[in-house]
C-alpha cells in the first residue's frame, strides 16, 4: 500500500482557526489510474493539490507520495509534474527560456528534460521563442501542461489543466493525459466540469466543502442514480400519469422531455404504463451519467 | 539554482532602468560642472573641477542618500513578490529543493545586483570625470594632497563601505518581499526605511539615539580624504549593520519556510 503514488491520511487544512478548506480527508491513488477530483469551486481541490505538492503546510493529517512524507521541497518531487492554479511562467523570457529554467531550478540535467517531447504538447510553433507576455490564454495553459509533462514524470498532479480551452484544444488535452497514462504515468486531475472528467477518468472522488462525498470508478458513482430521459407526444399526460404510477421518483420537465427517476421500476414498464395511457412515447434514453450522480450526491447532503 | 535567478533578474528592463539611472547621475553631474564651471572656492566640500576623480567621489555622497537606495530596494524587494504576481513561485517551490536554497539564492542575486549599482557609480564618475577634468592628483576639503593612486584606492574602499551600508535597507526589502505579494511595497518598505532613518537623524532632539539608525554612519567613509585619514565611524558604520541584517534575515528565513504559498 505504501507504494501508492498518492496516499492522503485524515488531511485538515483550517485557514485562522475558523475557515475549513479541507476536512479530515482521506484518498488513495492507485498506481496507473487517472483519477479525478471532482467538486464544485471552493470545494476545496485547489488546496488539497497544494498540500500534496509541498506549497501548503497541512493542518494536520499527512500526505505521501510514492511512499514518501510530502514536506516543502521534498526530493520524491522529482518524480511529479505540477500544474496548480494555472500556469505561471517569466513574462520576459520566452517559452523555452521558461521551460529550460524550470527545469533546471530543480537542479536536474537538461539532458533528462525530454523537452522536445514537452514543445511538441505545448504545439506552439514559432511562439515557442516568443516572450511568453505575448501568448494567448490557450497558449499558456498549453504551456503549463508541457512544463508539467517535462522529464516524464511518474505522477502528474494537474487542476483545472482545461480551464478557459477551446473545445479543441480541450480534446488535444484529454489525448495527452491518456497517452501519458498509456504510458504508465499516474494521472490526477481535477475539475468542476463533470463531462471533462468522465471522458477521461478512470477513478473519481467527489469533494465538497472539504470533505469527500464519494469515491470511486466512474461506473460505481454512475450506477449511484438511475433516470430516464423521456420525449413524448403529451408531456402534461405523461407527468400525470407517471406522478401516480407506483416505483417512480421525481418527474421533471426537461428542455422538450422529461427526466424521470426510477424508483424500483424497470425501464420497460414506465413505457407500457405510458402507452397503456395512450401516451405516444418517441424516445427513451438511459441516464446514468456521472453528471447526475454529482449533483445526486450534493444535493443529498 | 544561483545561474537560473541570474537569468531571470538580469536582462529585466527593471534591472537596465535602475543601473542606467544610477549612471545617469555622474554623467549629469560631469556635464553640468563642465558648462557652468563654480566660482572660487565656495563649495563647501571639493573643488570638483580641479580632477576628474572629484567627479565619483561627489557623485557617490549624492547617490547614496536617495537614488542608491530606492534602486537596491528595488532589487531585494522585488526578488521573491515579483515571482509570486508572476505566479511563478508554486513552480519554483514545487522544485525539489529546499526553500533554503531557493530563498540563498535569490539573496546572492539582489545583494550582487545591489554591489555592480553601488559600483557602477564610481566607475562611470571616473571615466565622466577624466574625459571632462582630466587626470589629476586631487586636493581634499582639509588640504590634502593626495595623488591619483591614493585617491583611487580610498575611493574603492569608500565605496565597499556605502555598499554594506545599504544592507539594512536591502534586508528589509528582501524580508517583505517574502511576505507579501505586492512587489511595490516590499519596494516602497525598503526605501521607507531608508529615508525615514536621515529623517530621525537629522532631528537634533533625537540625537541622543541617532547612533542606531541604519544611515546614521552612511558618509562616515568620507573621513578618508581628510588629511589623516580616519576609519574610527566607519567601523561603527560596519558594525551598525550586523543587528539589523541578522534579525531581519533571520526573519525572512523563518517566514519563508513557515510560508503558504497560495499564489
Amino acid at each position: 500500500m505504501k507504494t501508492d503514488p498518492i496516499v492522503i491520511e485524515d488531511l485538515t487544512k483550517r485557514y485562522d482557526s475558523e475557515v475549513v478548506a479541507v476536512d479530515h480527508l482521506d484518498l488513495t491513488v492507485g498506481s496507473g489510474s487517472v483519477f479525478g477530483l471532482l467538486g464544485p469551486n471552493g470545494a476545496g481541490k485547489t488546496t488539497t493539490m497544494r498540500m500534496l505538492v509541498g506549497l501548503i503546510r497541512p493542518t494536520s493529517g499527512r500526505v505521501s507520495i510514492f511512499g514518501e512524507t510530502i514536506t516543502p521541497g521534498a526530493t520524491v518531487l522529482r518524480r511529479v509534474g505540477i500544474l496548480v492554479e494555472g500556469p505561471g511562467f517569466v513574462p520576459h523570457l520566452s517559452g523555452r527560456e521558461n521551460l529550460e529554467l524550470f527545469w533546471r531550478s530543480g537542479g536536474a540535467a537538461m539532458a533528462d528534460a525530454n523537452l522536445d517531447h514537452a514543445l511538441d504538447i505545448a504545439d506552439l510553433g514559432d511562439a515557442v521563442n516568443r516572450k511568453y507576455k505575448t501568448y494567448s490564454h490557450g497558449m499558456r495553459q498549453r504551456l503549463g501542461l508541457a512544463q508539467a509533462l517535462l522529464g516524464k514524470p511518474d505522477l502528474l498532479v494537474l487542476d483545472e489543466p482545461t480551464d478557459g480551452l477551446d473545445p479543441q484544444q480541450m480534446r488535444q488535452t484529454r489525448e495527452v493525459l491518456r497517452h501519458a497514462a498509456e504510458s504508465g504515468t499516474t494521472v490526477l486531475v481535477s475539475s468542476h466540469l463533470l463531462s471533462e472528467v468522465e471522458q477521461v477518468c478512470d477513478h473519481v472522488a467527489v469533494m465538497d466543502k472539504g470533505r469527500l462525498v464519494a469515491a470511486g470508478t466512474v461506473s460505481e458513482l454512475s450506477g449511484a442514480t438511475t433516470a430516464v430521459y423521456l420525449e413524448v407526444d403529451d408531456a402534461s399526460r405523461a407527468r400525470r400519469v407517471l406522478d401516480s404510477a407506483i416505483g417512480v421518483g421525481k418527474v421533471t420537465p426537461e428542455g422538450r422531455g422529461l427526466s424521470v427517476e426510477l424508483d424500483g421500476i424497470e425501464r420497460k414498464a414506465v413505457v407500457a404504463t405510458l402507452v397503456e395511457a395512450g401516451v405516444g412515447v418517441e424516445t427513451i434514453t438511459a441516464r446514468h451519467h456521472l453528471e447526475d450522480a454529482f449533483i445526486g450526491l450534493l444535493e443529498h447532503r | 539554482m544561483i545561474a537560473v535567478e541570474a537569468r531571470k533578474q538580469v536582462l529585466r528592463l527593471r534591472t537596465y532602468v535602475g543601473l542606467g539611472l544610477v549612471a545617469l547621475i555622474p554623467i549629469i553631474f560631469t556635464i553640468s560642472f563642465k558648462a557652468n564651471p563654480p566660482k572660487g572656492r565656495d563649495l563647501g566640500f571639493f573643488d570638483l573641477t580641479a580632477s576628474g576623480i572629484n567627479i565619483p567621489i561627489a557623485a557617490l555622497g549624492g547617490e547614496s542618500a536617495f537614488l542608491l537606495i530606492v534602486v537596491v530596494s528595488l532589487f531585494a524587494g522585488e526578488t521573491v513578490s515579483g515571482e509570486a504576481s508572476w505566479g511563478t513561485l508554486s513552480y519554483l517551490l514545487v522544485r525539489p529543493v529546499s526553500r533554503n536554497r531557493v530563498l540563498g539564492s535569490k539573496l546572492a542575486v539582489a545583494a550582487g545586483l545591489a554591489l555592480v549599482a553601488t559600483f557602477v557609480v564610481p566607475v562611470v564618475g571616473l571615466v565622466a570625470g577624466t574625459i571632462a577634468f582630466g587626470w589629476h592628483p586631487i586636493t581634499t576639503p582639509s588640504l590634502a594632497l593626495l595623488s591619483q593612486g591614493s585617491a583611487l584606492g580610498r575611493l574603492a574602499l569608500a565605496t565597499v563601505y556605502v555598499a554594506w551600508c545599504q544592507a539594512a535597507y536591502l534586508a528589509f526589502a528582501f524580508m517583505l518581499s517574502t511576505m507579501t505579494d505586492s512587489a511595490f511595497a516590499a519596494v516602497a518598505g525598503g526605501v521607507g526605511l531608508g529615508v525615514v532613518s536621515q529623517i530621525l537623524n537629522n532631528i537634533s532632539a533625537l540625537n541622543g539615539t541617532s547612533y542606531i539608525y541604519p544611515t546614521h554612519y552612511l558618509n562616515a567613509w568620507q573621513d578618508l580624504f581628510l588629511r589623516h585619514a580616519q576609519t574610527t565611524e566607519m567601523l561603527r558604520g560596519v558594525i551598525l549593520q550586523v543587528p539589523y541584517v541578522v534579525v531581519l534575515l533571520l526573519t525572512a528565513w523563518w517566514w519563508f519556510n513557515h510560508k503558504d504559498v497560495l499564489s
